[in-house]
């Protein structure tokens, strides 16, 4: 009982610290001006939710699609279509300069980069889902010949509802909170609540009114995520091909999409590889900023393994999800700098900084993402081991995690590509160790966009790497059972 | 699974043992170093701040150790926040408008040393402000301007030469409301003009800006990757591109009205542990020596004149500038909101 009461504080008191600790600096204000909040507001709502709907139609149609690959293909296109989630924002902007000239700016600007940001991860997330639950549905109606538009209107559709929903609140909270695309190709419209939040604090050097927008923006998406998710979760089943599951819409969408993105990005790093020579002046500070990387990161996973032991504890005790799975976008500025104020800087400090602060960013919307839907799934077994009275340490051990290999593979992978490409979270923290992600924006912001390049291509290649020893890691620690 | 946990576990618990460990016995030498809060691009090997912490560590008693500031908006409320209990011994990279904001909430130290001594007569005598005042000592400087490609048919040589239809849409800015540049095109503008002019001026610029950046490396980014014609910058920065990259086709133009220049300068705030060590240090900054480090790494101009002599540096242009203010905060909150209410009706 003991236990169980620890555990709800514990992962009640974690989760909330970065606002309990905003608490102690600021007193939250709330005499400020409405009508500058509301356009903000507004702008931030409108963006969200044409981008997220623009996203879910485009996913929706293409996740089906993703069926009639062979098995390799779709690993790799797979791979492919999130690369546009996993790098610095100025570089989809000047791949999609490159390409649409003259490029919309405005409204529709923000629609189209922000699409691109996030409309792979979205097909993937959504095909992932549809892959669980869709068995022999497609043989079925092929027996029945039943034509695929049919098919994805009347079945397809019906069947990725919630996790279209899910898609849906994830890419709405992610835009409504973004910053660098909506000011430079947004226009007017640029002022959303986020830019606000940072003019507040570098014109006004008001951080108590930051903070508190801030704080209201990240419980108005967790109210949001609270409110939207009535899911009901189906037993996953084995999927199996058919032919009624084509659609060249949709593989005309996905290749048209990783053509525009990766070729875009290849010959960004075709012209940087002009100053290749430039990586050997610097190869001192790439080979420490990537042993950095790597010790952070070994951290950051070890606290994230934690936590997520307390989550698996958790719900086995309470057969639900902790609340803490609905802050999907805490904001950045309260973690950063409640950290940063509270912890002296140091580089020993770090070590301690970043697992902090990428656990209270990362944590609960990679956990709604991949983890809650595989404990929804396995519920009963949950139900069954607490009715035996299994101890909860042998269930997760034993019976939660071998299921959920390939999830931990999802999560562990988006996990550690966040964490490479991260600069935002770790520049808030006043970080003295210099990583990776660190080292590209510092490239960036000294002349040097052709190195920040080539280090973006060096994230991916240490990615690849990682992920290959986390599979290997995955399957010897939980193949056997 | 259970053995991984475990192992993480030890890794993270060693490793903060030995950090922490490692911190105590750096205390032992606190009294001797100088705590120096400076941006990342100023710490990196490519900036600055190596090759002065190793000069000045040379001359003298003390030992530099510079912390690198996520954000200075931050960084100064962590001076503000701990007052006493903080580690600041001196600040980098204040400008004008940051001078301007943090004067109320921060107590600054009166330098003991007589900078104005040591800074060249002609940059002093062009920014009688920096005068007034024994609290910040200026150490680098440059005009900002637009930086173009030589190669560019069209002349500018006044604002409303950006107005021209050809820069539709080709002018990379920078947003005043998230970046110092910014601020600074926005203080030209109404410093030019009459605030009705300006006004006028910047809604006919919203067609004519391919976009607003929330910095100036995305804004210098589009403009490098030729999606704008033009970029605000400083007109230091074809010499990084003629001296690193040996490419002399980008140029920085000159004005019909004078340029605003952004001075950075250091300070002491007076919760300061070392100040005897940060005076010293500011004082060094000052010196032929670092002079010529802070030039030569930060592509900006150096406070002392002779020090440019037989650089590039020297050849360049001399541009016209307003003098350097210490604009209220009212008047930057002003204009901040004229421009934001001409954005928000662009369409």
């Amino acid at each position: 009982m003991k236990i169980k009461r620890f555990i709800q504080i514990f992962l009640s008191i974690y989760f909330f610290l970065p606002f309990l600790l905003f608490l102690k600096y600021f007193q939250p204000q709330l005499d400020f001006d409405h009508q500058e909040v509301l356009w903000a507001l507004k702008n931030s709502f409108l963006q969200g939710m044409v981008v997220s709907l623009f996203v879910c139609v485009l996913a929706s149609i293409a996740s089906f699609s993703l069926f009639q690959l062979s098995r390799q293909v779709l690993k790799w296109t797979r791979k492919l279509l999130l690369l546009p989630q996993v790098l610095p924002a100025l570089f989809t902007i000047l791949i999609l300069f490159n390409w649409l000239q003259p490029f919309p700016m405005g409204y529709w600007g923000v629609v189209v980069a922000l699409s691109t940001v996030y409309v792979g991860y979205a097909i993937v997330a959504l095909h992932s889902a549809a892959q669980e639950k869709m068995g022999a549905l497609g043989v079925v109606a092929e027996m029945y010949n039943i034509r695929p538009l049919r098919f994805f209107l009347k079945v397809y559709l019906p069947l990725i509802y919630s996790d279209l929903k899910l898609i849906f609140i994830l890419v709405f909270t992610f835009t409504f909170s973004s910053f660098s695309i909506p000011l430079v190709v947004g226009g007017g419209r640029s002022t959303n609540l986020e830019v606000l939040i940072f003019e507040k604090i570098f014109i006004d050097q008001n951080w108590a009114l930051a903070c508190t927008l801030s704080l209201g923006q990240t419980l108005f998406l967790g109210f949001l995520s609270y409110a939207a998710f009535t899911r009901s979760y189906i037993e996953k089943v084995e999927y199996i091909p058919s032919n009624v599951l084509k659609s060249w819409w949709g593989i005309g969408i996905i290749y048209t999409y990783i053509f525009i993105y990766v070729l875009g990005y290849l010959r960004g790093l075709a012209l940087s590889l002009n100053d290749f020579q430039q990586i050997f002046l610097f190869s001192n500070e790439i080979g420490v900023a990537l042993m950095n990387s790597l010790i952070q990161l070994v951290l950051v996973l070890g606290l994230q393994l934690g936590l997520l032991y307390v989550s698996l504890k958790y719900y086995f005790l309470f057969s639900r999800n902790h609340l803490f799975a609905h802050l999907l976008s805490v904001s950045t500025v309260v973690v950063g700098f409640s950290i940063y104020l509270t912890f002296p800087q140091g580089a020993g400090w770090d070590l301690i900084k970043i697992p902090l602060a990428i656990s209270f960013v990362f944590f609960p919307p990679l956990y709604k993402t991949f983890i809650e839907k595989a404990l929804e799934q396995m519920s009963s077994q949950f139900l069954v081991g607490r009715i035996f009275n299994i101890g909860s340490d042998q269930f997760i051990f034993r019976v939660a995690l071998p299921q959920m290999k390939k999830i931990l593979f999802l999560w562990i992978s988006f996990l550690t590509i966040y964490f490479l490409s991260d600069y935002a979270v770790l520049r808030s923290l006043g970080t003295q160790n210099m990583n990776l992600g660190l080292l590209g924006e510092s490239f960036l912001s000294s002349y040097r966009l052709n190195l920040s390049f080539i280090v973006s291509a060096i994230i991916l290649v240490t990615w690849g790497v990682l992920i290959g020893l986390v599979y290997i890691g995955l399957e010897f620690f939980l193949g056997e059972d | 699974m259970k053995h991984f946990i475990v192992f993480i576990i030890a890794i993270f618990s060693g490793l903060t043992f030995f950090y922490f460990n490692k911190q105590e016995k750096s205390k032992l030498n606190e009294d001797q170093t100088i705590k120096v809060f400076a941006s990342s691009s100023f710490i990196a090997k490519w900036g600055p701040g190596p090759e002065l912490k190793l000069a000045f560590d040379r001359l003298s008693n003390f030992k530099v150790e510079f912390v690198e500031s996520p954000d200075l908006g931050m960084t100064l409320q962590k001076i503000n926040f701990e007052k006493e209990n903080s580690q600041a011994d001196a600040v980098l990279g204040l400008d004008q408008f940051d001078i301007a904001r943090t004067a109320s909430k921060i107590k600054w130290r009166n330098l003991q040393f007589d900078f104005k001594a040591s800074v060249s007569s002609d940059f002093i005598s062009q920014n009688e402000s920096i005068l007034n005042q024994d609290q910040f000592v200026p150490y680098d400087w440059a005009p900002m301007s637009f930086v173009l490609r030589k190669d560019l048919s069209t002349e500018v040589a006044s604002l409303d030469d950006l107005l021209k239809p050809e820069f539709k849409g080709k002018l990379a800015l920078q947003d005043p409301r998230t970046s110092s540049p910014g601020l600074q095109f926005l203080a030209w503008v109404f410093e030019s003009k009459s605030e009705a002019d300006a006004i006028a001026f910047l809604k006919k610029m919203n067609s004519q800006a391919h976009s607003f950046s929330s910095g100036w490396s995305a804004a210098y980014g589009l403009f490098k990757n030729k999606q704008a014609d033009l970029v605000f910058s400083y007109v230091t920065s074809p010499l990084y591109h003629e001296i690193e990259e040996k490419d002399s086709s980008f140029t920085a133009i000159e004005m019909k009205e004078p340029l605003q220049a952004q001075v950075e300068f250091a300070g002491i705030p007076a919760s300061c542990r070392n100040c005897e060590g940060a005076e010293k240090f500011l004082e060094f900054l000052l010196s032929k020596e670092a002079q010529k480090i802070i030039m030569n790494k930060n592509y900006m101009m150096p406070v002392l004149d002779q020090v440019k002599e037989s650089t590039l540096f020297d050849a360049l242009k001399k541009y016209r500038t307003n003098p350097v203010k210490f604009y209220d905060q009212e008047i930057v909150t002003k204009w901040i909101n004229l421009w934001t209410e001409i954005r928000k009706n662009e369409n």
